[in-house]
């Protein structure tokens, strides 16, 4: 099940992750995906026919921890290393359509694809 | 058992189909992944670290008691318990997701399957059903983004980042508003009893999504559905689906074909509107959390858990009903407030007439906890010198208006119920020769209304009760005059 990588698909990609791509970026990034998907493509020659399918890279299991509270970052290092800041929240461009909770499953909606938004 | 929305449907040759699709979030002392604390109304950006900020290179560990609590939820509504379990990253970018993913379950939640059974009062009495469930899952909540008045910005809240948080999906079970209200009152009550979240719709500690189609009655065909997300209350939650639903039928009436789409249900309009946003946002190429190793459920651990689940709100209601004898309305009362049921409880160990304490309990306890805004526990009278109040009220020693002023006396000490009747006056007359000679002096005053009872006048003896309570009074104990009167009367 070879995937063929389209332009579309790499716009595509490029606005789920919020990073703006130039017509430029666009040729070198479909023969990246190209390359990648090849060689991860390999593996497909491998008999995989009576291999369990394996979730994680180590055997363990339930590594956890005690539900116990620990200190949390002062407010000043916790937005240090924000783009920007006004002392007390985090500051991004403005988000517009009311879901303010993006909670689970609400989709990617801010006023304009603006500034790092997609092509 | 309030009654609530009518179905929208009725009369019409539809039926709504309804899911829903439940966030709770879980009051454990520390976050998910993370031992920041998980509280509400902290000040902005004060219980976050380097794992619920997403910085680089820090790793997230799984709170057990987290974990424990999904699994004790999922038995609770007879969930299959995955005995093996992952996490798997969701992947979309918001602002208040720091790191670009949400650490959430995919294909192997840790419950399957279930149901919860609800009860609500319609025009044909109580009716009781079971709502199926498709899955329970774990995943982390998302922080909070708040929007700048005058400037043209958007403000993040990471505080609420990394909370854990339940995701309960529900089968297209139901298919009035009033269903789905009962479902997700039902649902707030199984986590008040497991003491695993405060369910608080104000706080934002219950979420809800529902998806909502219509179709002709009698079909069984799924058709297209639109989805309503983020309503927080249950008011909301009834509202918003009589709205669509109406707006459904309309569009089916004329012919025309469901849109699917996800909605905003804007309470004040009382309407609804389409959210904005790419439909291709939804791709959120989940893969396994390589952070995180996968968890196993040994039997002995879920048989302990299972052993551990107290009492749950629907069987509470038939033993009320039941073993106790309780009138359908009081023991729902009773069931739908947790700690006034245990105070009903801890009362029945002093006085054991139950459908009495229950009474007392139902209306004049919580009165006066409603009036005050606090809990049955705190209005200051134990369980057992109410039980002892009810008793004395039984007995004849007080009577039930009385009891009222006794009642209030007695709040905020610990005074024996004897001795505070004794000081208020407030003694019941039950003693048969002193009521008796007192309905003979009544009866010799009163010529004229005794003949009207002779002649069959009921009213009349409502009169000479009236009379003989008064020259007692109040203390006389009102049915023993009434028997006394008729004795007397020899009607
Ligand atoms: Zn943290």
């Amino acid at each position: 099940m070879a995937i063929e990588v389209t332009d579309d698909l790499v716009c595509h990609i490029a606005r789920l992750s919020r990073i703006a791509i130039s017509q430029d970026d666009l040729k070198e990034l479909v023969s990246h995906f190209e390359r990648i998907l090849a060689f991860v493509g390999e593996l497909q020659s491998l008999d995989t026919r009576d291999v369990e399918p394996s979730m994680f890279s180590v055997e363990s299991t339930n590594v956890d921890r005690e539900d116990i509270v620990c200190a949390s970052l002062g407010r000043t290092e916790s937005l240090a290393n924000a783009p920007e800041s006004n002392g007390t929240f985090f500051v991004v461009p403005r988000i517009v359509g009311g879901g303010s909770e993006a909670g689970p499953g609400a989709p990617v909606q801010m006023e304009e694809d603006g500034a790092e938004g997609a092509a | 058992m309030t009654k609530s929305k009518s179905d929208p449907t009725d009369g019409t040759p539809f039926e709504a189909v309804i899911g829903l699709e439940a966030h709770v979030q879980l009051k454990t002392r520390s976050k998910m992944f993370c031992g920041c604390e998980n509280r509400f109304g902290a000040e902005p950006n004060t219980l976050v670290c380097p794992v619920c900020l997403g910085h680089p290179g820090s790793l997230p560990v799984v709170n057990r008691q987290a974990m424990e609590w999904a699994a004790r939820v999922g038995l609770a509504c007879g969930c299959e318990i995955a005995r093996f379990t992952k996490f798997d990253r969701k992947n979309y970018y918001y602002p208040d997701l720091p790191k670009g993913y949400q650490i959430s379950q995919y294909d192997l939640p840790i419950c399957n399957g279930g149901e919860v059974e609800v009860h609500f009062a319609n025009d044909s009495g109580v009716v009781r059903r079971k709502i199926g469930l498709v899955r329970i899952h774990l995943e982390e909540d998302a922080g909070k983004n708040i929007h700048a008045e005058a400037r043209p910005e958007s403000w993040v809240d990471l505080n609420r980042a990394g909370v854990p948080l339940l995701e309960i999906v529900s089968k297209p079970d139901m298919h009035t508003p009033e269903e789905a209200g009962a479902y997700l009152r039902m649902l707030r009550l199984i986590m008040l009893y497991l003491g695993v979240s405060d369910c608080n719709m104000e706080e934002g500690t219950l979420r809800c999504d529902v998806n909502i189609s219509v179709r002709p009655r009698g079909s069984t065909h799924l058709e297209t559905r639109t989805e309503i997300k983020n309503l927080n209350s249950f008011t909301h939650v009834e509202n918003a689906l009589q709205h669509e639903i109406t707006r459904q039928m309309k569009i089916k009436a004329r012919g025309e074909k469901i849109v699917q789409q996800t909605l905003l249900f804007d309470p004040e309009k009382g309407e609804t509107r389409v959210m904005r946003g790419k439909e291709e946002a939804h791709d959120y190429r989940y893969f396994p959390e390589p952070d995180l190793a996968p968890w196993i459920f040994s039997e002995e651990w879920i048989e302990s858990l299972r052993k551990s689940l107290p009492e749950m709100p629907a069987v509470r209601l038939q033993r009320f009903q039941g073993a106790l004898g309780l009138s359908p309305y009081h023991a729902d009362v009773l069931v739908r407030d947790v700690v006034m049921a245990e105070f009903f409880e801890e009362a029945l160990e002093t006085y054991d007439k139950a459908q009495s304490v229950a009474n007392w309990v139902t209306n004049v306890v919580r009165e006066e906890s409603n009036a005050r805004g606090i809990s049955a526990k705190e209005i200051g009278i134990s369980p057992a010198r109410l039980a002892g109040l009810v008793r004395a009220i039984d007995e004849g020693k007080v009577s039930n208006q009385k009891a009222r002023d006794v009642f209030k006396a007695m709040l905020g000490n610990t005074r024996a119920v004897a001795e505070v009747i004794g000081e208020l006056g407030l003694e019941q007359i039950s003693d048969d020769s002193f009521i008796r000679n007192a309905v003979k002096e009544v009866i010799g005053k009163h010529p004229g209304p005794v003949e009207d009872v002779k002649k069959g006048k009921e009213n009349s003896i409502n009169f000479l009760v009236g009379q003989v309570m008064r020259q007692s009074k109040g203390k006389a104990n009102p049915g023993i005059v009434l028997k006394l009167v008729k004795e007397e009367l020899g009607v």
